[in-house]
């Protein structure tokens, strides 16, 4: 069974505007050993899934971003061959029954509502990259 | 022929008006100045802000053991703003976390003397921190800004007292919440969805006033509609039962769940008001039987574009109606208009 | 007997204390905007923060008509299918454009025919059919015979399935949260009929994608010249109207709308070039005249970027339409002038418009003229005629920087210090040719407005009806 301690080097990508937030989920996602790849708004996000030579482990998104939103860029990782089947798990302040569905439809991995709880978010996170180890 | 010259009283009155405005214009350009000077001031004093205390707030909320630095008096501010934004967006034991470092930087006595003398936004973020941090010393100034002039103040200071004791608050915020029409409707629905005690008491209200039918009920419903409860609502057949009122009973349609509240729906159907019979048609597709498909054909054939529009997405949504009995009500109907409106929306379910 | 002198004297008192009474109303609008900037702006800090979202946002139907659009219409829509709103749907109403708008539209949104049951509520050139989008469920497209921008925009009215409707230009830029922000008056007051934003120049902004990415100055000077007109205009101008409820305008290129009151006052008219003007007035009017209770915001939020006019002939054009509209607008619904119950609008907002906006060109180049005029007759000192120079410009120097610490304390857009410089700058050269010049250009509109006005010219109009602004 794959745990924690097969994936030292996972590389995450987190999509996140709001400054202190990003912060704190690079910060979060450092300390479990986890690499980090941040992007502060659609565009970003747009032109790393375009251009990253390879695709991260796993991407954590927003869903309201400036210029292209969460649900844009799923689609787009969903259409991307070399993206698809990569775990997106969204981290949004939405909470409304048709985004969380929505979400899903569009190939979320998972959906945590803001506000959230770190321990729960690292655990979410550690459930998706091994469940893609495994 | 005279000269028209500087004696003149016009040209006197057009000097001082041109000197003065101009004397106004320097000083407003002065203004402008200093603003932006400020304004650059401040983004650097934040930037190194940021720098200095972000990594230990972010260690705290992990849970690491951090020495802070000593806080300046220019930095208060801008550590409240950053741990209410922290505060607005985490729960559990990373929130309680950030409660213990303003704790231990000693924050609680100059927040609440900030509530009550800073400016508005600060006073904003001061009662928004003292309720994340369950401050019971600030109750009875929370409680006085109940009735403050700022509404932003007021419904901030309201979920605040919700935050501290959501009991005690009820009793206190339901009443403000009937008589203050200046509230903002989000900021409302969001603070009675945040706490399931005001939720339950909120919708209590609600039930009562339908009992003895306030003025106020309309208003009261738009919020429970928005609240969108996950529970049944009981009051919802009083008020079928008793109201009068299309827009009342518009709003009780649309919160129906319950099938044993398809009669009252169906005693709907004719009513005389179209927006109602939109309503009903919405709630048949709902909860509807095959007994209510001649209902819904017979609202097909309404003169309003809506009832027509709902009554034909409630009969191509119904689970035990299939597609052919869809092309056969299409065959059999003698109304264009109804015909025109089934084709429509079974257009709109084949494309995406 | 009067003599000359008497009669320079008298109208010298005339221009003046003309000048006097208009600025008096600037100054009174400019405390009324600061007023209200301060009960807004507070709470905007904490506004940022995350919110949880409640969901109640109301239903918005965006209608965008479109004449002749086929290089830029795909990329308007597909920015206007990324804003952030949960519950939206896009109307595009195609006015028999002769260039390849529909196929464009066909092509890129994978468009298949409709069986729409269209309602008729207001009667509009015939209809050629509906096609929605298989891609994206909430965009159709309306095609109809050419009416003019009024009757596409009716056209889209009946199609429209929601409460709101947005009339949006084609070429407008907007910001994902536009109509986030645009709602929030709806919400939070159910008498609200109608709430405009502030539009802003987008020349020489960085656009990509449809959106903003970033605000800087145009380089063209006349745009630049506009950057700063707009900022009066919108940031003192309407915000005070607003204050006092006296709200006569909203922008055609992004307007917010109740759509049941709109088909209740009878839509846009399509016999006019100012149509945005002439429905904000009818509501006014017809409302006010039913004695119905109803408010109309302006929000000082930007929600919009324009393209402006580069060129002298363009922008003559178009200040010359604006004028004729203007003047439609005024004449079709004098009925509000100082009626029963016209409220600040009857009372204050419409005598203002008449006097300084709908006249105020015919006394401001008189004025200029007679000046000039007196000068050469030598019967005005080189001394008073600098003088009175010196106090228009001042009083106008006066009205621009107020709205411009009314924009350094509200919402700063223009971040970089040598921005504000050159906008500072472009504040004081306007009073030297420019402002004259736009008062020639107004006044040029009021003669042809009354020259073609017993004319019939429906054929010159229709095509008028499209042009940009």
């Amino acid at each position: 069974m794959a745990t924690a301690s097969n994936t030292p080097h996972a590389r995450i990508l987190i999509i996140e505007d709001d400054p202190p937030i990003a912060a704190l989920l690079e910060f979060m996602l450092n300390r479990e050993g986890l690499q980090v790849i941040m992007a502060a708004d659609g565009n970003q996000a747009q032109s790393l899934i375009a251009t990253l030579p390879q695709p991260p482990d796993l991407v954590l998104l927003d869903l309201m971003l400036p210029f292209i939103d969460g649900f844009e860029l799923l689609d787009q990782i969903h259409n991307n061959p070399a993206w698809r089947g990569i775990p997106a798990v969204v981290l949004s302040a939405k909470s409304q029954e048709q985004d969380i569905v929505r979400a899903f439809n569009l190939g979320a991995a998972d959906y945590v509502v803001k506000p959230f709880q770190t321990n729960e978010l690292i655990a979410r996170i550690r459930h998706q990259l091994t469940r893609r180890r495994s | 022929m005279e000269f028209v010259a500087l004696s003149d009283p016009s040209v006197r009155l057009a000097f001082w008006l041109g000197a003065s405005s101009v004397t106004i214009t320097l000083i407003l350009i002065f203004r402008v100045v200093m603003l932006r000077l400020f304004l650059l001031r401040r983004e650097r004093h934040s930037s190194q802000f940021t720098e200095r205390w972000q990594p230990p707030l972010l260690r705290c909320i992990m849970g690491d053991h951090v020495e802070f630095p000593t806080l300046h008096a220019n930095d208060e501010m801008d550590l409240i703003y950053l741990a209410v934004h922290f505060h607005e967006t985490l729960r559990g034991d990373a929130k309680d976390r950030i409660n213990q470092a303003l704790q231990i930087l000693e924050l609680g006595p100059r927040l609440r003397s900030i509530l009550q003398d800073g400016s508005l936004d600060e006073r904003l973020a001061a009662a928004t921190a003292l309720g994340h941090m369950q401050d019971h010393l600030s109750w009875d100034v929370l409680k006085s800004l109940l009735n403050d002039g700022s509404s932003a103040l007021s419904v901030i200071a309201a979920r605040s007292l919700v935050l501290i004791d959501a009991e005690a608050a009820s009793t206190l915020v339901i009443p403000v919440i009937i008589s203050r029409r200046d509230w903002p409707t989000p900021k409302l629905v969001t603070m009675i969805k945040e706490s399931a005690v005001l939720q339950q008491e909120f919708l209590q209200q609600v039930a009562r006033d339908i009992q003895h039918r306030q003025p106020y009920l309309p208003r009261m419903m738009r919020l429970v509609e928005a609240i969108r409860p996950n529970q049944p609502l009981p009051f919802i057949r009083d008020l079928l039962n008793i109201s009068d009122d299309a827009e009342l009973i518009s709003a009780g349609l649309r919160l129906t769940r319950d099938p044993e509240d398809l009669d009252l729906i169906r005693g709907r159907a004719d009513d005389r008001h179209l927006a109602v019979q939109v309503q009903v048609a919405s709630a048949l597709g709902r909860l509807g039987t095959e007994a209510d498909v001649p209902r819904l054909i017979a609202l097909l054939n309404s003169r309003e574009w809506w009832v027509r529009y709902r009554a034909a997405q409630s009969l191509i949504n119904l689970p035990f109606l299939g597609r052919d009995s869809i092309t056969q009500i299409i065959g059999e109907t003698n109304d264009p208009f109804a015909r025109d409106m089934l084709k429509q929306v079974l257009a709109e379910t084949v494309t995406p | 007997m009067i003599s000359w002198h008497d009669i320079i004297i008298i109208s010298q008192w005339f221009f003046l204390i003309y000048f006097l009474a208009i600025n008096s109303c600037y100054l009174m609008l400019n405390i009324f905007s600061t007023l209200y900037v301060r009960s807004y702006m507070p709470g905007k800090t904490l506004e940022e923060l995350p919110q949880i979202y409640s969901g109640l946002e109301l239903p918005i139907s965006i209608l965008v008509p479109a004449y002749n659009e086929e290089k830029s219409i795909a990329s308007s829509i597909q920015s206007m299918l990324q804003l952030n709103y949960p519950l939206f749907e896009i109307i595009v109403i195609n006015d028999e454009s002769t260039d390849g708008t529909l196929r464009e539209l066909i092509e890129k949104f994978s468009l298949v025919p409709f069986p729409e049951a269209y309602r008729a509520h207001l009667k509009t050139a015939a209809i050629l059919g509906i096609y929605c989008s298989t891609r994206h469920p909430n965009l159709r497209v309306i095609d109809k015979r050419n009416g003019g921008k009024a009757d596409a925009l009716n056209a889209g009215i009946n199609a429209a399935r929601y409460p709101l409707f947005c009339a949006v230009d084609a070429d407008s830029v907007l910001q994902r949260t536009s109509l986030q922000r645009i709602v929030r008056p709806f919400l939070e007051d159910h008498r609200v009929v109608a709430a405009g934003g502030t539009i802003r120049v987008g020349n020489g902004c960085k656009i990509s994608g449809g959106f903003l990415q970033e605000i800087r100055l145009p380089s063209n000077p006349l745009a630049l010249l506009q950057v700063v007109e707009y900022l009066r205009a919108f940031l003192f101008g309407r915000l005070g109207w607003s204050y006092i409820g006296g709200l006569l305008i909203i922008s055609g290129a992004f307007g917010l709308f109740r759509k049941e009151t709109v088909i209740a006052v009878g839509g846009y008219h399509i016999d006019t070039v100012g149509e945005d003007m002439e429905l904000v007035l009818r509501i006014h009017r017809v409302l006010r005249k039913n004695k119905k209770a109803y408010r109309m915001v302006f929000l000082p939020d930007p929600v919009a970027w324009t393209e402006v006019p580069e060129d002298f002939r363009s922008l003559m054009n178009q200040r010359a339409r604006w004028q004729r509209g203007l003047s439609e607008s005024l004449i079709g619904n004098i009925g509000l002038l100082f009626s029963r119950n016209g409220g600040a609008p009857g009372w204050i907002a419409f005598p203002f418009m008449i006097l300084f906006e709908w006249l105020g060109p015919v006394i401001e180049v008189s004025g200029y003229i007679l000046m000039i005029t007196l000068y050469w007759l030598g019967l005005l000192s080189v001394t008073a005629f600098l003088v009175f120079i010196f106090a228009a410009i001042g009083l106008s120097l006066l009205a621009s920087f107020s709205s411009l610490l009314l924009e350094e304390v509200s919402f700063h857009m223009y971040k970089r210090p040598r921005h504000l410089a050159l906008i500072m700058v472009t504040v004081i050269i306007e009073n030297f040719g420019f402002r004259q010049l736009n008062s020639i250009w107004r006044l040029y509109g009021l003669i042809q407005w009354m020259v073609y006005r017993k004319r019939n010219w429906g054929a010159m109009k229709r095509k008028e009806h499209w042009e940009k602004g």
